[in-house]
C-alpha cells in the first residue's frame, strides 16, 4: 500500500519528538499495513515522491533478488506506506514499524531503552557500571557480528536495480540499534530520511536541496576552551533537520509520479540531512547531501568503534586536515589469527578522504567480515546474520579464501593508517558515585572523580565490587575499622599484583610492568621479612631463645 | 601533514554544565521540594541516556551566604543517586562567582589530566532573589568569572523567579540575548521549578547533540512560564 491518507489512521500517543517531526503511535490503520507501526509526521511535509520511492525501494529489489529485499525489511525500520493529507501531492509523513522488542536494553533501574551503538562504542567496563548492562568485549566476534549485519543491509541498499541505491545519510550512534538474541542482527531507524538515488546521481554538487541546518565545520579545537566562542547568538539548533531543503530541492521529483517506473528514470540526488555530531562524514560539506559513499564511510566508523569498543574521534582530526593513526587495541588472542593486511587496508581506504567517491563497497565489508568471522571461529555467527535477515543460503564469496585472491595490488592511502595493536586493556576504574545529604560548613561531599582509566585501577574492576557501587566522599566516611582497613588493604595489595602482571603480559606496557612488578615483589618481600621477624619475636620465648 | 594518534584512550571532547542553585531562606519550602524533586530527573535524562552522558559532564554548586560544591563535575552515568540542597542562609551572589571561578578551573585541570578534552563550560544560574551582598562585591565576582582573558570563563543562562530582579540576570548573563529568563509575573514556584528543570535537561540534551561536532552550541531552553529577558544590543 504506497499511500493512505491522514484520516485512515487512527493514533495513538505521541512517542517521540524531534527536530523532524513527532512520531505517534498508530492505534489501527487500513487493513494491509499490519501491526505494531508508528506514524512519523514531518514538520515540513515533501513532495509524495520523495517517500514513494522509499516505499518501493523494497519491492523493486525483490525483483531483482528477494534475499536482498528482505535484508531491507528485517533490518530496518523502512518506511511501508506513504501518508498524505488533503493534497494528494503532499506527503505528511510515513508509517513506519516500530523497532522490534529485540531492541531495547533494560538498565539497572528497570528503565528499557533503546539499544543504540552507543553501548557498543564505549568501554564496556563504563557501561555495565553505570547500567548494568554486559556487553561483549572489545574485539568479541559477536561485535563483528554487528557490523556485518549493518554491512549486509548497506550491501542491499547499494544494490538496487537500475543503479538505484539507498542513501540514509545519518548512520549515527542513535540511529542503529543493535541485538544479540536470537541473533546478532542491527535494526536502522530514521529511514524515512533516506533518498533513493538512481544513476549518475551519486556525486551531487549542485547545492540543491541544502540542508540550512547550519554545522560550521571547523576543526575541533576544545584543548584551548573555544570550542564554544561564547556566540551571541546562542541558535537553537535541532539535531536533525533533515528535509528542510526538499520542498526547493531538486526540480524532478516535484514533477514526478509516484509510480516507480518514473522514480527510477529520474536521476535524483540524495536530499540534504543533518548528520549526528561525530556519526558525519567529513568529505560532505557542511548542510550538503550525504552520498553512498558517506554511509561507506560510516560504516568503517562503526566498524572501528564497536569492534574496539571506544570512541575513536576520528572526524575532528580529518577536519583538521591532519593525517590520523588510529590504534586499534585488540584482545591478545587475535595474535592467533593470520595476517589481515586487507581487512586494515579497507578501514584506511573507507575512512580515507583522499578518494572519498570510490570508497569500499559495503559488498567488500562483507566479504571482509565474513572472512574474519571465520579465522575467529564463529562463522556460525555469520550464519545467524544471514538467517535472521531471512537470508538461508550459505556465504558468498568469503569462506574459502576468495577475499584474498581478489584483493587488489594495496593501495596507500595517504591521510589514514588504522593498525591493530593486540595486548590486554589496561584495567579501568569506572566507579560509580553515591551522594548523601549535605553536611556541615564545608562538606564537600565528593572526594573523588569517576571516569577515565588509570594507574590505579583494578580496584574491584572489572568483575567484582564494581557493580555494587563504591561511594566517594573520603571526607564524610566514618572511620574505617581495624576488619575493613585490613580487607582494603588486601584488595589493594591484589589489585597491585594483578595490574603489574597484566602489565608485564602486555606488549606496549612491558617494560613499565616489569618494574612495577619488581617493586611489589620488593615489598611483598619486606613484608614478609616484617612478618616472619614479628612471628619469631612471639614464638621465641616458647622455644626458649 | 601532521600526523595524529588516536587510540581507544581518546574520548569524545566533553560539554561541562554547572547548575547553581540558590538556596537562600527564601528558596524555603515549596521550591526547594520541587528542585529535591526534579533533580533525579536530570539524572534519569542525561546520565540514563548513554548518547547524551558520554559527552556532558555535570556539576551542582549551591549558594547562600557561601558557595558549596553539592555535586562535583561527573559524568551523571555514574551517579547513583542526586544530593538533596538544603535551604541556607542569604543570597550571596559574590560568593557564587567566587566559588564557580575556583571549581571550572580546578575541575578543568582535573579533567586534562585524566585525558578529558573541555569544550568552553556552561553556568545554569538559577536564582528566586535579588542579591544580599554588595553591589559592587557581586559585580567584581562577575567580572573574574566571565573575563574574556580567562580561557575558561563560562557561558551563563540565568533563570529568576519569585523575587529575582530581571535587569540583574541580565547582567549576570552577560546581556547577551536568549541567555537570561524570568518567569512570568505571578507564576507559582510549584509550577516554574519543574519547567525550569525539564528546560534544563532539554537544553542539556539539544547542547550535547552539537557537542559531538566539535563547534557545540548552548542551546536555551524552551521555556512557555518564562520570559526572555530582552536585552539592548550595545553600541
Amino acid at each position: 500500500m504506497s499511500t493512505v491518507q491522514r484520516s485512515e489512521l487512527r493514533l495513538g500517543e505521541l512517542l517521540a519528538e524531534g527536530g523532524e517531526g513527532r512520531v505517534f503511535e498508530v492505534l489501527s490503520a487500513p487493513a494491509g499495513l499490519g501491526y505494531q507501526r508508528v506514524y512519523k509526521e514531518l514538520r515540513r511535509p515533501v513532495p509524495v515522491p520523495e517517500l514513494s520511492s522509499l516505499v518501493a525501494f523494497p519491492y523493486l529489489l525483490a525483483g531483482r533478488d528477494a534475499p536482498l529485499s528482505a535484508r531491507v525489511v528485517t533490518s530496518s525500520a523502512w518506511p511501508l506506506s506513504v501518508v498524505v493529507g488533503h493534497d494528494p501531492e503532499l506527503a505528511l509523513g510515513t508509517v513506519l514499524p516500530r523497532a522490534p522488542h529485540e531492541f531495547w536494553v533494560r538498565h539497572r533501574d528497570g528503565t528499557n531503552r533503546l539499544a543504540s551503538l552507543s553501548y557498543l562504542a564505549n568501554d564496556p567496563d563504563r557501561i555495565a557500571v553505570a547500567y548494568g548492562v554486559m556487553m561483549p568485549a572489545p574485539g568479541a566476534p559477536e561485535r563483528v557480528a554487528l557490523v556485518y549485519a549493518l554491512a549486509r543491509l548497506l550491501d542491499a541498499w547499494q544494490s538496487g536495480p537500475d543503479d538505484s541505491q539507498v542513501v540514509h545519510g545519518d548512520l549515527s550512534a542513535k540511529n542503529v540499534l543493535w541485538s544479540l538474541r536470537p541473533a546478532p542482527a542491527v535494526y536502522v531507524l530514521d529511514c524515512d530520511g533516506a533518498t533513493v538515488t538512481t544513476g549518475g546521481s551519486e556525486h551531487p554538487g549542485t547545492g540543491k536541496g541544502r540542508a540550512e541546518a547550519d554545522e560550521r565545520d571547523e576543526a575541533d579545537k576544545p584543548d584551548d576552551a573555544n570550542g564554544l566562542d561564547g556566540g551571541d547568538q546562542a541558535r537553537v539548533t535541532e539535531t536533525t533537520a533533515a528535509h528542510v531543503g526538499s520542498l526547493n530541492g531538486d526540480a524532478g521529483s516535484l514533477n514526478g509520479d509516484a509510480g516507480s517506473r518514473n522514480l527510477v528514470a529520474q536521476p535524483r540526488a540524495a536530499r540534504a540531512r543533518a548528520t549526528t555530531p561525530n556519526w558525519g562524514d567529513p568529505a560532505v560539506r557542511p548542510g550538503g547531501p550525504p552520498t553512498g559513499a558517506s554511509d561507506r564511510y560510516l560504516l568503517a566508523i562503526a566498524f572501528l568503534r564497536v569492534v574496539g569498543a571506544a570512541h575513536f574521534p576520528i572526524q575532528g582530526h580529518q577536519k583538521g586536515g591532519q593525517k590520523v593513526n588510529v590504534d586499534l587495541e585488540l584482545p591478545r588472542s587475535w595474535r592467533k589469527l593470520p595476517d589481515m593486511p586487507g581487512l586494515w587496508e579497507l578501514c584506511e581506504r573507507s575512512l580515507s578522504l583522499v578518494n572519498a567517491a570510490d570508497r569500499p563497497t559495503p559488498g567488500e565489508w562483507v566479504a571482509h567480515l565474513e572472512q574474519l568471522l571465520g579465522v575467529l571461529s564463529a562463522a556460525e555467527l555469520a550464519a545467524s546474520v544471514r538467517q535472521a535477515q531471512g537470508d538461508l543460503r550459505p556465504a558468498t564469496a568469503a569462506a574459502n579464501g576468495s577475499v584474498a585472491a581478489q584483493e587488489l595490488p594495496s593501495v596507500t592511502v595517504p591521510d589514514v593508517v588504522v593498525r591493530p595493536v593486540l595486548g590486554h586493556r589496561p584495567p579501568s576504574t569506572w566507579q560509580l558515585i553515591s551522594a548523601r545529604p549535605p553536611l556541615g560548613v564545608g562538606g564537600e561531599l565528593f572526594a573523588g572523580r569517576a571516569g577515565g582509566r588509570g594507574p590505579f585501577g583494578g580496584a574491584g574492576l572489572p568483575g567484582s565490587s564494581g557493580l555494587t557501587g563504591v561511594s566517594g566522599g573520603i571526607g564524610t566516611q566514618p572511620p574505617m575499622t581495624p576488619r575493613q582497613m585490613l580487607h582494603h588493604v588486601m584488595v589493594m595489595w591484589g589489585a597491585a599484583h594483578r595490574a603489574a602482571a597484566r602489565w608485564a603480559r602486555s606488549p606496549g606496557r612491558r617494560a613499565y610492568g616489569v618494574r612495577r612488578m619488581a617493586g611489589v615483589l620488593v615489598l611483598d618481600v619486606a613484608a614478609a621479612c616484617v612478618a616472619v621477624f614479628v612471628v619469631a619475636m612471639i614464638i621465641s620465648p616458647w622455644i626458649g631463645l | 601533514m601532521a600526523t595524529d594518534h588516536l587510540g581507544t584512550e581518546e574520548r569524545y571532547a566533553v560539554f561541562p554544565f554547572y547548575l547553581c542553585l540558590d538556596v537562600s531562606q527564601s528558596m524555603a519550602g515549596e521550591p526547594i521540594a520541587e528542585v529535591n524533586a526534579e533533580l533525579p530527573q536530570i539524572r534519569a535524562s542525561v546520565g540514563q541516556d548513554p548518547a547524551v552522558a558520554e559527552v556532558i559532564r555535570f556539576g551542582i554548586v549551591t549558594f547562600s551566604d557561601v558557595a558549596r560544591t553539592v555535586l562535583p563535575l561527573v559524568d551523571l552515568a555514574l551517579v547513583e543517586a542526586m544530593p538533596k540542597v538544603e535551604v541556607e542562609g542569604r543570597t550571596s551572589y559574590a560568593a557564587a562567582f567566587d566559588h564557580l571561578r575556583r571549581v571550572i578551573e580546578a575541575d578543568y585541570y582535573t579533567g586534562r589530566s585524566e585525558g578529558e578534552r573541555w569544550y568552553r563550560p556552561a553556568v545554569l544560574f538559577v536564582s528566586d532573589g535579588r542579591p544580599t551582598d554588595p553591589e559592587e562585591r557581586w559585580l567584581e565576582a562577575h567580572r573574574r568569572l566571565t573575563d574574556p582573558s580567562w580561557r575558561r570563563h563560562p557561558n551563563i543562562l540565568a533563570f529568576g523567579f519569585g523575587e529575582a530582579v530581571p535587569e540583574i540576570l541580565a547582567t549576570v548573563a552577560e546581556n547577551k540575548p536568549n541567555r537570561a529568563y524570568v518567569a512570568a509575573e505571578g507564576a507559582a514556584p510549584s509550577a516554574v521549578v519543574p519547567e525550569l528543570m525539564a528546560g534544563l535537561v532539554q537544553s542539556i540534551v539539544s547542547s550535547s547533540a552539537s557537542a559531538y561536532t566539535g563547534t557545540p552550541q548552548l542551546v536555551p531552553p524552551q521555556l512557555p512560564n518564562m520570559q526572555a529577558i530582552p536585552v539592548d544590543e550595545l553600541e
